[in-house]
């Protein structure tokens, strides 16, 4: 396939069951970890996994998108796709990092929030935007890393933050490729062109500057040597930790809501766009 | 649906919600509701503001900006639409609600489906910016499809955006209220529309992340009548209040007030609590 083959192939990569899920890599980064589980309202969700971790000198609180390893956890966490009361999970511990005055670690994986008859209900949609508000202002250093899959919404949820890293074979989008080539040709089969449409890989993100930087991935992937890609994600992090910690808050607070309030794709005295005066 | 009384040639619409055939003129000056059965068709942005704000008070803000379309979109022809549709699906500017001055952002179903890009969040922004400047009040009126897909993933990080400028201007700006109208889905939904001080919704209004579509085909289950409408919303305690069209001016014009630090005069007739129903 000569358009969509990288894109494609990203998305397939960053899919792939083989690939290390954030469970992975925390094993591998973390020289301890305690989980927290909840919402704090009566539910707990599998796909959303929390806790206290230390990495290198560092106590870091990690929130993490769940994906499960082999097929019967791969279920039990819906795949990481969270429900209105994973984000609410999320949320509160987002703020727990804050009361603890503890940098937050966030890893991105999912192929979105999940579209549930409940999850609707419970109010998917205002789960996500208070993850959103409470990380624009969050009162510690944040670092969110995309490892794998980053589906739209439910994604971003966990992922905005001081510095936002990808790892190479991750991305994130604002619609899956079949939900894209189905809008457009209505048939989802023509995914691998929409991917590459998309500008959706790590590549694409860094080449639009919405991400600082891109991890390294081990020769042949993630899912070749995940010891050796966490190890290179470990660096990243400890290295970003510190010179977070000497931020005071109020910079912090700053510079986190300039990078997106920042954020153009537009240019500026080639439009009207008056509206409503117009007939 | 992009013009319920649109200048165009039919002079009678069928109402979608009991079947009932309505003079369009009738129908313009109830403010497009259903004589019948209450049915709220989509509305204009013009057409609404001509009803909410007092006279005159509505004053668009002529901002001249251009998606750098970033993803150079191959499909669709979406540089020309952009071309050919010299609007933008966020309009802002300043007006007043029964003589209570805000700043308000209006959301235009009718240009690429109400959809969230780069143009539509910097407005959004700037809307927010001024209100805190002004020092009042900030008004929106949702109705969007989302993200908007041909802008990829900066379209998507509106979503912070748009929070961002609301979140460092939450000290200056006296409160937020937003008003969800059919319909209001997926990156819209889960940013700014949800995170106001006061949300508010139109009646039978459809407010999700994922549209019933998408969840009867993922989940293979058949959703009750009134699923993810506004009403709904209200019971579970998402919203709070549905204000039909007849009611918002007075609703929002207390609400804008109060907010804006006026002191509200006591309305006489209705009891300021009503019992629980």
């Amino acid at each position: 396939m000569l358009t969509g083959g990288y894109a494609w192939h990203a998305v397939l990569s960053a899919r792939d069951a083989a690939r290390p899920a954030s469970r992975d890599y925390l094993q591998i980064i973390l020289d301890y970890f305690f989980e927290l589980r909840g919402d704090r309202c009566g539910r707990d969700d599998p796909a959303i996994i929390a806790g206290l971790g230390s990495l290198d000198d560092f106590r870091v609180v990690v929130v993490a998108h769940r994906k499960g390893g082999d097929a019967a956890s791969r279920a039990a966490c819906n795949f990481g796709m969270p429900q209105p009361w994973g984000f609410r999970k999320a949320q509160r511990v987002f703020d727990l990092a804050a009361r603890l005055k503890l940098p937050l670690l966030c890893l991105v994986d999912t192929p979105g929030a999940y579209p549930g008859k409940e999850a609707e209900a419970e109010g998917q949609a205002w789960a996500i935007s208070q993850c959103l508000v409470a990380l624009l202002g969050l009162t510690v250093p944040i670092i969110a890393v995309y490892i794998g899959e980053g589906g739209s919404g439910g994604a971003l949820a966990l992922g905005v933050g001081d510095v936002v890293l990808a790892m190479e074979g991750a991305g994130l989008s604002v619609i899956s490729p079949e939900g894209c080539a189905a809008i457009l040709w209505k048939d989802s089969s023509r995914a691998p062109e929409a991917a590459s449409m998309l500008r959706l890989t790590a590549r694409d993100l860094l080449e639009m500057e919405l991400i600082d930087g891109i991890i390294p991935e081990p020769r042949g992937g993630a899912s070749r040597d995940p010891r050796g890609a966490a190890l290179l994600l470990r660096d990243r992090v400890a290295e970003n930790l510190r010179w977070l910690e000497g931020l005071p808050t109020e910079a912090l607070l700053q510079r986190r809501r300039s990078r997106y309030r920042k954020l153009a794709f537009f240019t500026e005295g080639a439009f009207i766009g008056e509206g409503v005066e117009r007939t | 649906m992009r013009d319920a009384f649109g200048r165009a040639a039919r002079l009678w619409v069928g109402c979608p919600g009991c079947g009932a055939f309505l003079e369009r003129e009738v129908l313009r000056r109830r403010l497009g509701v259903c004589e019948i059965c209450g049915h709220h068709f989509p509305l204009e942005p013009r057409e609404r503001a001509r009803f909410i704000f007092d006279a005159a008070s509505f004053v668009p803000r002529e901002v001249r900006l251009r998606s750098a379309d970033p993803l150079r979109f191959a499909s669709g022809g979406y540089a020309e639409e952009l071309d050919r549709l010299d609007r933008e699906s966020v309009i802002y500017g300043t007006a007043a609600v029964l003589g209570a001055p805000c700043v308000v952002v209006l959301m235009d179903f009718g240009a690429f489906g109400g959809s969230l890009g780069v143009v539509a969040g910097e407005l959004f922004c700037r809307a927010c910016e001024e209100a805190a400047a002004e020092r009042v009040p900030l008004l929106a009126f949702t109705s969007s499809g989302g993200a908007r897909m041909q802008e990829g993933t900066p379209a998507l990080l509106q979503m912070a955006k748009t929070l961002a400028a609301l979140e460092s201007t939450a000290g200056r700006r006296p409160g937020y209220v937003a008003l969800l109208c059919h319909p209001t889905c997926g990156g819209v939904t889960a940013s700014f529309a949800t995170a106001a001080d006061v949300i508010l919704a139109e009646p039978g209004a459809l407010i999700c992340f994922s549209g019933p579509r998408v969840v009867e085909q993922t989940t293979g289950i058949r959703l009750p009548e009134g699923f993810s409408r506004a009403e709904e919303h209200l019971e579970r305690g998402l919203v709070d209040m549905v204000v039909p069209r007849g009611r918002q001016r007075e609703v929002l014009g207390g609400l804008l007030a109060y907010l804006g630090g006026g002191r509200s005069r006591r309305g006489l007739k209705a009891p300021l609590i009503p019992e629980s129903e």
